[in-house]
């Protein structure tokens, strides 16, 4: 059974234009996975594939437009009142910016210690403390003790993000859904960091869904990659496939271009033209056909689904049929 | 001028800046000493707060109000910048030294259209309106912006398109040494590569010096020829890119280069530097870098390690010392 399954996710957002015309932006246009307990789905595209609102739909931020979300196999996508709080307590979110997701005014104890609050756990401040200085400790931020009483000033961005990570820990989740958790962050303090989430996932079998634009951090810490496009997941599989054998072209233009930190290794890059279509304006057929380098007549004409290059590898690309 | 291409644009001896706070100073660089080869491209790389946007600023005398140079040389073609007159540095800038500076959101006036910003710069020079038209529309056909999008204000440009426009308008007057600052921060991945791309490509163009400031060490291996690594205000290691990457010689390259991911190699364990990099204000004694050293020695913590020659280029550090 599947911690989280995702089917044909959907969210749409209308603009009104002020002259009675009404756009649809097409944020999630069909976006369907899995996610077992304990593993690491990392998503990967653009600014603007729609990858941050797929997160806040499964959250329930967001009010999916159509599809369905099934958690332990039940339907989240209708939840309401308290169903919905429960829900929130089993999924909780880690946010990019540790500088904005703070309130400046709490203390770390203070912050760590709200959301077992707000979901009554804890009987008593003591209980609380005692769950709030193991989260931080499995935050990393040894010891405890000399952090509770500190504020998210006096802390570096490494020490934020772990309160940040401590906070969505206290409440024992199954499912973290990580939004670019480390792109603010430097890199020597950026491993450290990944290690904390890694700890998670093996000594908590935590799940995660590991937001990124970042395909090199994603291969060192995500069991499966998909690779998201203009609202649509373009190929899905485990890392290794994924690096090592990419089937979409947009996926091969992508690892082309990540920097790689040997200059031996200076590649071909295959650089896509211009900016990623707006997703109000989505191109007809394979929405990546008008930037793809390998484009048929076709491809311009026919939608295109993911299909199975393997057991646990799909890719969405008419030219498979054509090679295969 | 037969041997061009080995004639050192810009060599910069012993500069040091401090940093004036109410209570005391900061010592933001300390006695940096490097060259730059006539038209190649140098990576200056480090993490936050280890000097690298002071040390850029401070090469075009555009330090803030708190800042000082207190010793040093930068010498541009042979002259010293440091002791030309406020007038004679101010006709420089944009002439021979030009600035990309970060986040190309803020560093455009949004209330001006691309064209009347580039204009701008190119009118301080020649204030012929006839030929500045021509030249605004010769640098966007340059970065590769339609002529038809110049009459247009920098919310209509999409990101990589504003970093174009800031390209295009530090190329204005033809300068010989370019300071990028975190050009790509900002950028997706494809644009970067695309902004990369034009990089190379004017260099090749236009035979252009670049200093590229990035805290991405997978860029620098990209298009650098030589890499400066600084750490707390000082240059850790200078190598060509080469020896940075296949052979570092100081310990915080070789922890720099252990915590960055390289998607060539998933199954490397990350390894994160301990610590955090030293304040300013409460510099450690000896090493800037022996606290979060993985190799410390005893006379680390004593004593502060001097820029030496190593194989291929230069490092601070004891352990080259003994050897």
């Amino acid at each position: 059974m599947s911690l989280i399954r995702v089917q044909n996710l959907h969210k749409h957002f209308s603009l009104s234009s002020g002259l009675g015309k009404n756009l649809v932006v097409k944020a999630v246009d069909g976006v369907s996975f899995e996610l077992e307990k304990g593993e690491v789905l990392a998503l990967v595209g653009e600014s603007g594939c729609g990858k941050s609102t797929l997160a806040l739909t499964l959250m329930h931020l967001e009010e999916a437009s159509a599809g369905q979300v099934l958690f332990n196999d039940n339907d989240i996508t209708t939840l309401k009142g308290k169903a919905l709080k429960n829900l929130r307590r089993d999924i909780q979110m880690v946010f990019q910016d540790p500088y904005e997701s703070l309130n400046p005014l709490m203390t770390v104890g203070a912050i760590v210690e709200e959301p077992l609050k707000v979901h009554g756990l804890g009987k008593s401040k003591s209980a609380r403390q005692e769950m709030v200085k193991k989260a931080l400790e499995d935050a990393g931020l040894n010891p405890a003790e000399s952090y509770l009483n500190r504020r998210p000033h006096e802390l570096s961005g490494g020490q934020r993000q772990r309160v940040v990570i401590a906070a969505a820990l206290v409440l024992e989740p199954s499912l973290v859904i990580a939004d670019e958790p480390v792109s603010m962050l430097d890199v020597s303090i950026r491993a450290e960091v990944l290690g904390v989430l890694e700890r998670l996932k093996l000594e908590h079998s935590v799940a995660m869904l590991f937001i990124t634009h970042d395909l090199g951090t994603a291969a060192h810490f995500a069991d499966r990659i998909a690779v998201m496009y203009l609202g649509r997941i373009v190929e899905l599989g485990e890392t290794q496939d994924v690096l090592e054998n990419p089937q979409h072209p947009y996926t091969k233009a992508l690892l082309s271009v990540i920097p790689v930190p040997n200059p031996k290794l200076r590649r071909k890059h295959i650089i896509l033209q211009g900016d990623p279509p707006n997703p109000i304006n989505i191109p007809g057929g394979c929405r990546f056909h008008p930037r793809c380098p390998v484009a048929i007549p076709t491809c311009s004409k026919q939608e295109v689904a993911l299909k199975h290059i393997n057991i646990n590898h799909k890719a969405a690309c008419l030219l498979l049929d054509h090679s295969a | 001028m037969s041997n061009k291409q080995q004639a050192n644009l810009l060599e910069v001896r012993g500069l040091t800046v401090d940093y004036l706070t109410e209570k005391a100073k900061a010592r933001a660089l300390e006695n940096v000493s490097f060259k730059v080869a006539q038209g190649s491209i140098l990576g200056i790389v480090g993490e936050s707060g280890c000097g690298k946007t002071t040390l850029m600023l401070a090469l075009l005398r555009l330090l803030p109000q708190a800042g000082r140079i207190v010793a040093g040389e930068v010498l541009f073609n042979g002259r010293d910048l440091l002791r030309l007159s406020e007038n004679d540095m101010r006709s420089l800038r944009w002439q021979d030294l030009a600035i990309i500076f970060q986040g190309a959101m803020n560093a455009l006036n949004p209330v001006k259209t691309v064209e009347d910003q580039i204009t701008e710069v190119l009118l301080r020079q020649n204030p012929n309106k006839t030929s500045a038209a021509k030249r605004v529309d010769e640098l966007l056909e340059m970065v590769g912006i339609g002529r038809n999008r110049k009459g247009q204000y920098p919310h209509q440009f999409s990101g990589g398109m504003r970093q174009r426009a800031m390209i295009a308008m530090a190329l204005a007057c033809n300068p010989k040494l370019v300071i990028a600052d975190e050009p790509t921060t900002a950028l997706d991945v494809m644009v970067q590569a695309q902004i990369l791309e034009l990089l190379l490509q004017l260099r090749a163009e236009l035979d252009l010096t670049i200093l590229l400031v990035t805290h991405d060490l997978g860029v620098v291996a990209e298009v650098c020829d030589t890499a400066l690594v600084m750490y707390g205000g000082v240059i850790a290691e200078h190598a060509p890119i080469d020896a940075i990457f296949n052979a570092p010689s100081h310990p915080y390259t070789q922890a720099l280069l252990g915590a960055f991911p390289d998607h060539t190699k998933p199954k490397t364990q990350l390894l994160s530097i301990p610590g955090y990099p030293p304040k300013l204000d409460a510099l450690p004694p000896g090493c800037r870098f022996a606290p979060r050293c993985s190799q410390v020695i005893d006379i680390c913590q004593l004593k502060t390690p001097s820029l030496i020659k190593v194989s291929d280029g230069f490092a601070s550090c004891h352990l080259l010392e003994t050897l």
